[in-house]
């Protein structure tokens, strides 16, 4: 990830905090000393700052409170105060404190590998766990100690951590880093922190701390009077102090003698320098106006640049070019239609967002009444509700849509009388599919209960069949009996042929009438 | 260890480490910026610890082509606390109640200090497709999720529409 290290981001970064390192610009009196280093007298002066290992450089920290502003007047005879101060802070980081590596300005492209995943920077000091997830020293900490109910995970995987304390010295959850990640780390390419101040260094961030300790013109270093505990840049620390009010031969003004280059260089009323294209004697307080705007020997473009014209010159020359220009002589045409234009699209750009929900509320109707013309759907298929919300039906379904979670249902906006009947006809189609299925299902049911009830009959009709069928037997039984015995009486007297053929007849008509008793008997019997 | 530790310790570094909120937060705006993910956006208002954001419905859930209004609000810790997250454009979804407040572990004691304002809206939009109705805020809507995604798609819309409406009649 590129990002944050472009060169362009420079002023993004350094404005969001300034580092302990950060040095305004010397001629601001006074703000200098309130964001101060003074490593350089590590070795300059030793006995002031033996702390720890002795070639470490102090912590920024320390001499931050060693040169603020409430400080500096006492620490005249008390130097040994705000060191207790800087071991304190020394101790909970177990190294030395130096230069704040993620509020440097990174030159060379990051690999993503290479940024800590909480402050998505460059690892600074980073520190391995044992599910090998790699953070800065601080960032982990950090992060560790925010974590809730003595919980101790690893902020990417949540693992847990073992070993961890807040104590840096009892720490043990660290593991091994590799030697080519430190090596990646160290080589990336930044600038100096005292970039603001002036220094235009840019190297190896490994070699950062080292160039600001010991070769960085813009460090700000003790002063070489012990009794004064003022700052001074390293390129202006000479044997004296130079702590102390002076005037200005031209101005008049006091000045600190430390910024007196600095003021006659750009700030004095009174003082003008030859301007060093031109040569007009210009005040060294318009000096950089006069260079970007008013010098005749400035570069400068045609107005008509913006729409053409390639036309480049000292100021100076600018004016008769202009006189024959056509574009130049167009531009301020050109750049109110510019104007014009971009307020029109700004424009076209509403009306064209206004256009598409006005389209997408078109089209919904337009597939309602598609729909309706062709009369086959029913007013609940999924699609419809997706493509139109209108379609919720106002009436009683169900509980949900009437509650108070939409209230937007109760009292949809009709924009026209068209929209209020076609919403009117859509819940009057709801109710008739209700209907509709209500219907069918009654329709079920009756049928159903007929069945049912003809079924019962026909069963019972076929008891009954049986019944008559059973006692048509024992009548025709008892009926033939009957007629034997008549038959044996009367024997004698009627002819055989007359009795015959009575018994015959009776026997033969007896036949078919039985048949089909016994036939629908056994029908009956047969469905049952 | 002892929370008398905790206390002692705590404030120092944080004092010391407040430009490190803005510092993190103007990395990630680059990164949003340089390059962005389809579908989520993110802008800090007048200040920085303050953003607005928006998320667009995932495909193939009810909230497809909707597009959600956020507001963000970091604490001073940021990112070993998380930030305060509400969904400005009225939702209907079974972890957002009607003020917007959302039940998202992440966002409550899963915060990790790695997750960034992406990441969570990242999360954010696979929740809008895949809601917890273990533990609904809204339980009407964790109901009919799986019993009728039809009215419950509905809803969604009605919902939502509050807003297009308020937007149409801002134009
Ligand atoms: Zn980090
Ligand atoms: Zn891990
Ligand atoms: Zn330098
Ligand atoms: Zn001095
Ligand atoms: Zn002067
Ligand atoms: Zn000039
Ligand atoms: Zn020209």
């Amino acid at each position: 990830m590129s990002a944050p290290n472009s060169p362009t981001l420079g002023l993004f970064r350094s404005d969001a905090r300034p580092g302990p390192l950060t040095i305004p610009p010397p001629n601001l009196e006074g703000t200098a000393t309130a964001t101060a280093t003074a490593t350089a007298a590590t070795w300059s002066d030793p006995r002031q700052f033996v702390v720890g290992a002795p070639p470490n450089p102090p912590s920024p920290l320390a001499l931050r409170a060693l040169t603020s502003p409430s400080n500096r007047r006492a620490t005249l005879a008390a130097p040994t105060l705000p060191l207790g101060h800087a071991d304190s802070i020394r101790k909970r980081s177990s190294l030395p404190a130096d230069i704040d590596l993620s509020t440097l300005d990174y030159i060379t492209a990051c690999d993503e590998n290479l940024i800590c995943p909480i402050c998505r920077c460059p690892l600074d000091k980073p520190v391995r766990l044992a599910c090998d997830h790699i953070f800065c020293d601080e960032c982990l900490n950090r992060a560790l100690e925010a974590q809730r109910n003595g919980e101790r995970n690893c902020p990417s995987c949540r693992t847990r951590v073992h070993g961890w304390s807040e104590d840096a010295g009892k720490q043990k959850h660290k593991t091994s880093i590799p030697r080519i990640l430190t090596q990646m780390l160290d080589e990336l390419v930044v600038r100096c922190p005292n970039g603001k101040a002036g220094c235009k260094w840019q190297d190896k961030r490994g070699e950062v701390q080292d160039h600001v300790d010991r070769y960085c013109d813009y460090t700000l270093l003790a002063c070489p009077e012990s009794e004064c505990g003022e700052v001074v840049p390293r390129k202006h620390r000479g044997k004296s102090c130079l702590h102390f009010h002076t005037k200005c031969e031209d101005c008049e003004q006091s000045v600190l003698r430390l910024d007196l280059e600095a003021h006659q260089e750009s700030e004095c009323p009174k003082r003008a320098k030859d301007c060093s294209k031109c040569g007009a004697n210009i005040p060294v307080r318009e000096l950089i106006s006069h260079l970007s705007s008013k010098c005749p020997e400035t570069i400068v473009s045609c107005p008509g640049s913006p729409y053409g014209c390639s036309f480049q010159s000292p100021h100076a020359d600018l004016k008769p070019h202009t006189k024959t220009c056509p574009i130049a002589a167009m531009a301020p045409f050109l750049s109110a239609q510019q104007a014009r234009q971009d307020t029109q699209e700004a424009q076209q750009k509403l009306l064209q967002r206004k256009v598409d929900v006005l389209e997408g509320g078109f089209s919904s109707i337009q597939s309602l009444l598609y729909t309706s013309d062709a009369g086959t759907r029913t007013p609940t298929t999924p699609l419809e509700a997706m493509s139109d919300p209108m379609l919720r039906s106002g009436s009683n379904n169900g509980a949900a849509s009437a509650s108070s979670t939409a209230p937007a249902t109760e009292n949809p906006p009709f924009d026209s009388s068209t929209e209020h009947l076609l919403f009117l006809h859509d819940s009057l189609r709801n109710e008739i599919s209700r209907v509709e299925n209500a219907l069918a299902v009654l329709d079920a049911r009756t049928t159903m209960t007929l069945l049912n009830e003809s079924l019962r009959a026909k069963e019972e009709m076929a008891h009954t069949n049986a019944a008559i069928n059973g006692m048509r037997m024992q009548l025709h039984w008892l009926m033939s009996a009957r007629l034997q015995a008549q038959r044996e009486q009367s024997g004698p007297r009627a002819g055989p042929s007359v009795g015959g053929g009575g018994a015959g007849g009776a026997a033969g008509a007896s036949a078919p009438m039985l048949r089909p008793v016994r036939r629908s008997s056994e029908e009956s019997r047969q469905k049952l | 260890m002892s929370t008398d530790a905790a206390e002692k310790t705590a404030p120092q570094p944080r004092s010391a480490n407040n430009g490190n909120v803005t510092k993190r937060l103007q990395t990630e705006l680059m990164t949003l910026m340089m390059s962005p993910t389809p579908g989520i956006s993110a802008f800090p208002n007048d200040d920085l610890l303050n953003w607005t954001a928006t998320i667009s419905g995932p495909d193939g859930t009810p909230y497809a082509n909707l597009t959600f209004k956020l507001s963000f609000e970091f604490p001073a810790n940021y990112p070993y606390a998380p930030p305060t997250v509400l969904f400005k454009t009225p939702i209907y979804h079974p972890n957002i109640d009607f003020s917007g407040r959302i039940c998202l572990d992440i966002l409550k004691d899963k915060w990790s200090a790695i997750y960034n304002v992406q990441s969570v809206l990242l999360s954010l939009q696979s929740l809008l497709g895949e809601p917890n109705n273990a533990s609904p805020l809204n339980g009407q809507a964790a109901e009919l999720w799986d019993k009728d995604p039809v009215e419950y798609k509905k809803l969604v819309l009605a919902r939502h529409k509050d807003l297009a409406d308020e937007e149409l009649a801002g134009l």
